[in-house]
Order: C-alpha cells, then sequence, then structure tokens
C-alpha cells in the first residue's frame, strides 16, 4: 500500500485526484494498484449518490448512511473483485442495494416499519432546492411526502428500479445489470410501478 | 387498443420509445378515451416530480467516520490473521490438547491389547492348528487332538476361575448355630 492509512483523513477533503478527470473505472484500477487517493476520490464521488439512492429505498438517513458506509467499506475490502467488464458505478450500486436488501430484511424480521422521517431530520441535512414561494414550497414538500411513502409501499423489486430509474437517472441497460434481470423484464417492472404509484396516489390527483 | 395495451404502453409513451405506428395507435386511444389521457398526465407529472426531488447529501463527517471504520476493520483484520497461525485448522491450544489427547488414546491401546489374558482364546486354537499340523505327518488322530486341545482349554479356564471363587462356607452361620 503506498499511501499510509493515517494520512488520508488529511487528505480526504482535498483530494488531489478530484482536480484531475479520471474515469471511475481508471480510478479503481489505481486503488487496486494500492492508491488509496483514488479510492477516497471514489468516495467523494459516489457518497451523495448512494445516500439519495439507499434514503429513497429505506425512508431513514441513519440507516441509509450506515449503509453507505457499510458499502464503502466493502468497496476497500473487496477492491480486488472488481472487473473491468462491468462499469464501476454499477458495481457499487449493486454493493449498495444488496446491503440495502440486506438491512430491509433484517428490518422485516423485527417487524418495524419506518416510514419517511425526512420531516424531522432533513435539517440536519443539505437540501439544493430552495424555492422563493414559501406555499409552493410547503404543497412540494407535502406531494414529494406522499410518493415518498408510497414509494416505500411499493415491493422491493419495483422500489429499487423506480428509484434507480425515476430519481437516480440511470439508463435502463445499467439498472439491468445492478439488479441483474433482463432489460425487457426492468421496463415492464418500472412500468408497472409506475401504475402502482399512481392508483396509490390517487387522493393526489383529486386534490 | 385495449385497456390492457394500452397500460404495458405508457413508459414507454412518455418516454418516447414507441414505433410511429404504435405511437399513432397510442394517440388514438388517447382521444377516444379521456380518462385515459388524465392517467398518462398524472404519470408523466409524478416522474417530472420524482426527477425534481432534492437530492439528499451524506453528512459532513462522512469521510472522518468512514476512515475511522476502515482502520478499526483493517486493524480487525491483521488481528484475525495474527490468529490465523493454525496447525490443520486447529488453534495452537486445540492442537497441542489433541496431540496429547491422541498420545493417550495410542498408549491406552497399547496396553490393552498388550495383555495375553485378552487373547487367550485366539492363542489355544493357535496351538491347536499347530498341533494338527505336526501331528499330521505322524498319523495322529485328529479328533483325539482337538479333544485334548479343548480340554486343556476347559482346564486352564478352569483354573483361571478359580481364585474368582470365594469360599463362604466359613462366613456362613445358621441363625440357629
Amino acid at each position: 500500500m503506498k499511501q499510509n492509512l493515517s494520512d488520508l483523513s488529511a487528505m480526504s477533503l482535498n483530494n488531489q485526484y478530484s482536480k484531475f478527470i479520471y474515469s471511475d473505472e481508471q480510478l479503481i484500477g489505481l486503488f487496486q494498484s494500492g492508491d488509496d487517493n483514488a479510492y477516497i476520490e471514489l468516495v467523494n464521488r459516489y457518497r451523495d449518490r448512494l445516500t439519495n439512492f439507499v434514503f429513497q429505498f429505506l425512508g431513514d438517513l441513519d440507516q441509509a448512511e450506515d449503509v453507505v458506509q457499510d458499502t464503502m467499506i466493502k468497496l476497500y475490502q473487496k477492491k480486488h473483485y472488481y472487473r473491468e467488464i462491468a462499469k464501476f458505478s454499477t458495481w457499487i450500486y449493486t454493493i449498495a442495494r444488496n446491503l440495502a436488501n440486506t438491512e430491509l430484511r433484517k428490518r422485516k424480521r423485527k417487524k418495524i416499519v419506518f416510514l419517511s422521517q425526512m420531516t424531522k431530520k432533513e435539517q440536519s441535512y443539505e437540501l439544493t432546492a430552495i424555492q422563493p414561494n414559501v406555499e409552493q414550497d410547503i404543497e412540494n414538500e407535502f406531494i414529494q411526502k406522499k410518493i415518498q411513502e408510497s414509494i416505500q409501499k411499493l415491493p422491493e423489486h419495483f422500489r429499487s428500479v423506480i428509484i434507480l430509474r425515476d430519481i437516480e437517472h440511470l439508463a435502463y441497460e445499467d439498472i439491468s445489470k445492478i439488479i441483474e434481470v433482463p432489460l425487457g423484464t426492468v421496463k415492464s417492472r418500472i412500468n408497472r410501478a409506475r401504475l402502482q404509484l399512481q392508483a396509490d396516489l390517487q387522493d393526489l390527483k383529486k386534490e | 387498443m385495449n385497456r390492457y395495451q394500452f397500460e404495458d404502453l405508457i413508459s414507454e409513451y412518455i418516454e418516447d420509445e414507441l414505433s410511429l405506428k404504435k405511437r399513432k395507435e397510442f394517440d388514438i386511444y388517447l382521444k377516444e378515451n379521456p380518462d385515459a389521457q388524465v392517467r398518462v398526465d398524472f404519470v408523466r407529472s409524478t416522474i417530472n416530480k420524482m426527477k425534481n426531488f432534492p437530492r439528499i447529501k451524506a453528512n459532513s463527517n462522512f469521510n472522518e467516520k468512514l476512515l475511522e471504520q476502515v482502520k478499526l476493520r483493517s486493524n480487525q483484520s491483521k488481528k484475525n490473521y495474527s490468529f490465523d497461525n493454525r496447525f490443520f485448522g486447529f488453534s495452537p491450544l486445540n492442537a497441542t490438547v489433541m496431540t496429547v489427547l491422541l498420545f493417550a488414546f495410542i498408549f491406552i491401546s497399547i496396553q490393552i491389547f498388550k495383555s495375553p489374558k485378552n487373547f487367550a482364546p485366539f492363542e489355544n486354537q493357535f496351538f491347536v492348528n499347530k498341533k494338527i499340523s505336526n501331528h499330521k505327518n505322524k498319523n495322529y488322530d485328529r479328533l483325539e487332538i482337538i479333544s485334548d486341545s479343548l480340554n486343556n482349554y476347559a482346564k486352564t479356564q478352569n483354573d483361571s476361575s478359580e481364585p474368582h471363587k470365594k469360599d463362604y462356607s466359613k462366613k456362613m452361620h445358621f441363625v440357629n448355630d
């Protein structure tokens, strides 16, 4: 290992690779050859995306962050399992999704239902969209919360595809690789998930 | 186009992935069914709302927490590695205990099989066979030899069992005596 781990915390904020354009695949290659700076850059690139994805999946911010931490630790420990036949993004999303699924199963076993707890906790998290119109803001937040609740009600195989497509904006091909099902199945699941959401949000339509 | 075909094609219509022919069919269905048009509009607006969800960001101390965890796990794995000096899958302590048990088992086995009493019946049989083979040439009667041997064996058995017999004659007292 070229870089000592103790030096990394100091470098985590000012990473040399953030100044240069490296593809994810090049970075993981560098990391596999022992450069931990590349790891930090990958973490910086994916922590927010994965947090958003897992949060939409689980509906709980603390758990989402724990799952993303575990994903990044897995990336560190299992770096040699990555082969350049797949895109790095699909690989890391697959890890995150599997861990989120495990978390979901644990939760089912405990029979605890967490719905979106965003209203209380969002203060500590940065939200990008800032609207000048307060009423509009409140209405948007209400609709968003309703949609998130409906997403939480979807079965897991519908939930993951709709989040990956409509919130994470991934291509159908990438989703197909992440959830390891054929492209046609992905398209059909997304369509059915949208219809199910539409049926669940009937009240919103009337309003 | 029926309702089921319409439902199957909603996403492809919204994402503009239908062929020209299918798209025309879909548009005709929408004109004929105003409810279907409302459904499509609602699905489209839901997709747009989801696209515009505010992005959740990781906590600001995410990297620090992560690096602590990575260090902790790598230290744990080092400890596990040092403990992994195993002999045939056993830890040093278990290997020592297993070796001692193995030697004890071998020693006890030798002691058991060393004892001549255990081989007495076999030894007698061995002598019978030997006698038969020796006297065959001298035209001895085979049955006679076997009966001799069996008698000898019975005698030895009686002799060996005699010490176990206890004499209770002196210890026995009738009440009226």
